[in-house]
């Protein structure tokens, strides 16, 4: 256990130290935060250089639906005529002003003059304006409260069974919760299934791994990397996660609109870390195994994508997580291991997931993960010293079966 | 130490149909250094991997350090094998610190004892150093300190001086000759002959998986000795009585006739030839010795029978 500590703090520091893993674990966020300071900036920037700061706003009424003036807001001035609004936006004495045409009745025409863009609170004021008046005469005639004619329905969507309430302006952060935590959760894997392969590789192509194969099992030097760089994966998702929640912070106290209704749900997030968890061993096991049979580093890269595939593959059906997130694609994505993590991820932000198939789904990818990694450490410590010719599949699933020698492709001799 | 660091017997080893190691029976004694010969591909790597517990024999049993090596045994064996690397990302004394801590060492006393070699080795102010910013020859360096730096009781070393400088060269072999002088064993595999002649006391060397020669190195070199003798000097050889024949062996140089090899009649003796020598006085001498082969002939002439019998078995 002390040797497979000892790997594993050795493969934490080593990697933890790499430029690469510290521009990404700090450069993401980073640019994120710098994205959201744009976003941010170009809010101000509307808000306060392109469009018009509109103060006094006048208005002209051919329409006689405004006649009443109730609700008339303070800074809102009638004109009797055209020609005198319009000279009155020519002095500055208004920074707008509309005019609701004659037959605005049948046509609910009106037109908005200013030098500039108009704020939209502007305009929704103006709305406002005429809608008061318009439901005013027939709040009276069938007793019902003018509020409610304005505004019929105030809508709260809940997802079925989950709790978790949903306004209309959180939809969209709902959707990006599972898609930024699977970002999260992809990248994460990757990384770290990355530099173990990377290390692997150059372990065995600087022939390191003899040495080392003298002084600790080969078991105890896959489980010391696979703990390892666990734990800087776990880190990177840690740092990532809490970045994000502070631009969720920063970005609500702004008023940024699409981050305005994100909540982080600790169940999510629980749920989230186990998948993770299960998932990166199984990942990084393939990874090992990967980078130990071919030995170079841009092979294993590309047969890497490869398994990254069905991890991401729940991604392309998220029409259907959202349309049904308990049809059968959703359901299946959620249960088959390798495409569990982010599937079972997905899934849970839309509905609530019956016990009895999350346990299904954590146990299947607990026992693919258990069978794989050792599946995994069997390849790893057959072609630790494995050099030269590449195995084809046929001695990689001899070595499976314990059938051939270690560091070569010649199958076990018999007569022992 | 009390048991012999290694005891091979009746050890083979076969890939599908090819015979790796055939056969071999030796023993490696403490405070001895074990020179195993032998031309590429006859085994020897095949062999040091079974006695590392790498791969396993198919018959025959290895005993080291007094039993089945287990890690526990595995922790008092240094490994340097042939084609050697090490991180070359992280600085010298993390990667030593590391390597001697999976030896079972303690952190500091892994470290402590690092920079203790690192000084040996004139090397300590490269210690912070990243491995990738040495020269190959300190590198060659650092991976011998990695060897010997959880004190073991034996060490296997591949060729220990390919690449080294002369210098250098003699750092590395005093450092293996302290280490057999204060009771540990050394198997080094090589190819270069004039090292095992200057240092190994026992030698092995293998062929086609076989053992050809066994045995203290000096006894080997006497056994393969002609009756003849190796001279330099004036005048005319031949004249000698029990002198059957005359051969230059070595170039004259500076006006001189160089080194000859006389062939002795199998009554003659060093000492009746030499008492020739001094009562003949046409003869002046300035060289006499025994002609006792040296390694590169005994292992060319071995080798070369085997690859005579083999090429005979095929055909």
């Amino acid at each position: 256990m002390n040797k497979i500590l000892t790997v594993a703090w050795h493969e934490f520091l080593t990697n933890v130290r790499k430029r690469s893993f510290l521009f990404a674990l700090i450069g993401v966020p980073l640019f994120s935060i710098g994205l959201l300071a744009l976003v941010i900036l170009v809010q101000i920037n509307v808000a306060e250089g392109g469009t018009t700061v509109v103060e006094e706003v006048g208005y002209v009424d051919l329409s006689g639906v405004l006649e009443a003036q109730i609700e008339q807001p303070e800074n809102f001035i009638v004109y009797t005529s055209e020609d005198a609004a319009s000279a009155a936006l020519e002095n500055d004495e208004v920074d707008a002003y509309f005019v609701v045409q004659r037959l605005y009745l049948r046509t609910g025409q009106v037109a908005l003059y200013a030098d500039g863009t108009v704020p939209d609170d502007v305009q929704e004021a103006i709305e406002d304006y005429l809608r008061a008046n318009l439901v005013a005469g027939i709040a009276d005639e069938t007793q019902l409260p003018p509020e409610r004619l304005r505004n019929p329905v105030n809508m709260d969507v809940f997802v079925e069974s989950t709790e978790r309430e949903i306004s209309r302006e959180g939809f969209v952060g709902l959707l990006m919760l599972p898609l930024v935590f699977s970002l999260i959760f992809m990248f994460g894997l990757q990384f770290s299934g990355q530099y173990l392969m990377s290390g692997v590789v150059e372990e065995k192509a600087n022939r390191i791994m003899e040495v080392l194969v003298t002084s600790l099992s080969p078991m105890q030097l896959l489980a010391g990397k696979l703990i390892g760089l666990g734990g800087l994966g776990l880190l990177q998702i840690g740092v990532w996660l809490v970045a994000g929640m502070a631009i969720v912070f920063v970005g609500q106290s702004q008023d940024v609109a699409f981050l305005s209704a994100i909540t982080l749900p600790l169940d999510l997030l629980l749920v989230t870390l186990v998948l993770f968890v299960l998932t990166y061993f199984l990942y990084a096991s393939l990874m090992a195994g990967v980078g130990v049979v071919t030995g170079a580093e841009q092979e294993s890269r590309q047969i890497a994508g490869l398994f990254i595939f069905p991890i991401v593959l729940p991604f392309f059906f998220v029409a259907q997580f959202i349309q049904d997130p308990n049809g059968t694609i959703p359901t299946l994505l959620s249960i088959i291991p390798f495409t569990a993590g982010i599937g079972m991820l997905m899934r849970l932000t839309f509905t609530s997931v019956p016990l009895d198939q999350m346990v299904l789904a954590m146990g299947l990818l607990l026992g693919t993960t258990v069978v794989i990694t050792w599946a995994a450490a069997r390849i790893f410590h057959w072609a630790l010293l494995l050099y030269g010719k590449k195995p084809g599949p046929r001695a990689i699933l001899r070595a499976l079966t314990n059938r051939v020698e270690i560091g070569s492709t010649a199958p076990l001799s018999k007569e022992s | 130490m009390g048991a012999v660091p290694i005891d091979v017997s009746q050890v083979s080893k076969t890939f599908g149909n090819f015979r790796a190691v055939d056969d071999l029976s030796f023993q490696v004694y403490a405070g001895e250094i074990f020179a195993m010969l032998g031309p590429n591909g006859a085994g020897k790597s095949t062999t040091i991997r079974m006695i590392l517990d790498i791969l396993k024999p198919d018959t025959g049993r290895i005993s080291v350090l007094g039993g089945t090596v287990d890690m526990e045994r595995k922790q008092r064996i240094g490994y340097l094998p042939e084609e050697r690397g090490l991180y070359t990302d992280i600085a010298v004394l993390d990667v030593m610190t590391y390597l001697g801590r999976l030896k079972g060492m303690k952190g500091q006393a892994a470290r402590d004892r690092a920079m203790q070699l690192l000084e040996q080795l004139e090397l300590a102010e490269h210690a912070k150093k990243k491995v990738s910013e040495l020269s190959k020859g300190m590198q060659q360096k650092v991976q011998f300190a990695v060897t010997v730096l959880h004190n073991p009781d034996l060490i296997i070393i591949d060729e220990p001086f390919s690449g080294l400088d002369p210098v250098n060269r003699l750092v590395i072999k005093g450092l293996l000759i302290e280490f057999r002088d204060r009771g540990g064993a050394i198997v080094m595999s090589t190819h270069q002959m004039n090292q095992v002649e200057e240092m190994a006391d026992r030698m092995l060397m293998i062929s086609h998986g076989q053992q050809k020669l066994y045995g203290p190195v000096e006894e080997i070199r006497e056994r393969y000795a002609k009756h003849a003798l190796i001279v330099e000097g004036q005048g005319d050889w031949s004249r000698l009585p029990g002198v059957e024949r005359v051969e230059q062996v070595g170039n004259g140089r500076g006006g001189r006739n160089g080194a000859m090899m006389l062939h002795l009649a199998s009554q003659a003796t060093n000492d009746s030839i030499l008492a020739a020598i001094a009562e003949d006085k046409g003869i002046t001498i300035e060289r006499f010795e025994r002609a006792v082969p040296s390694l590169d002939e005994i292992f060319i002439q071995v080798a070369g029978e085997s690859a005579h019998i083999s090429q005979k078995v095929e055909a």
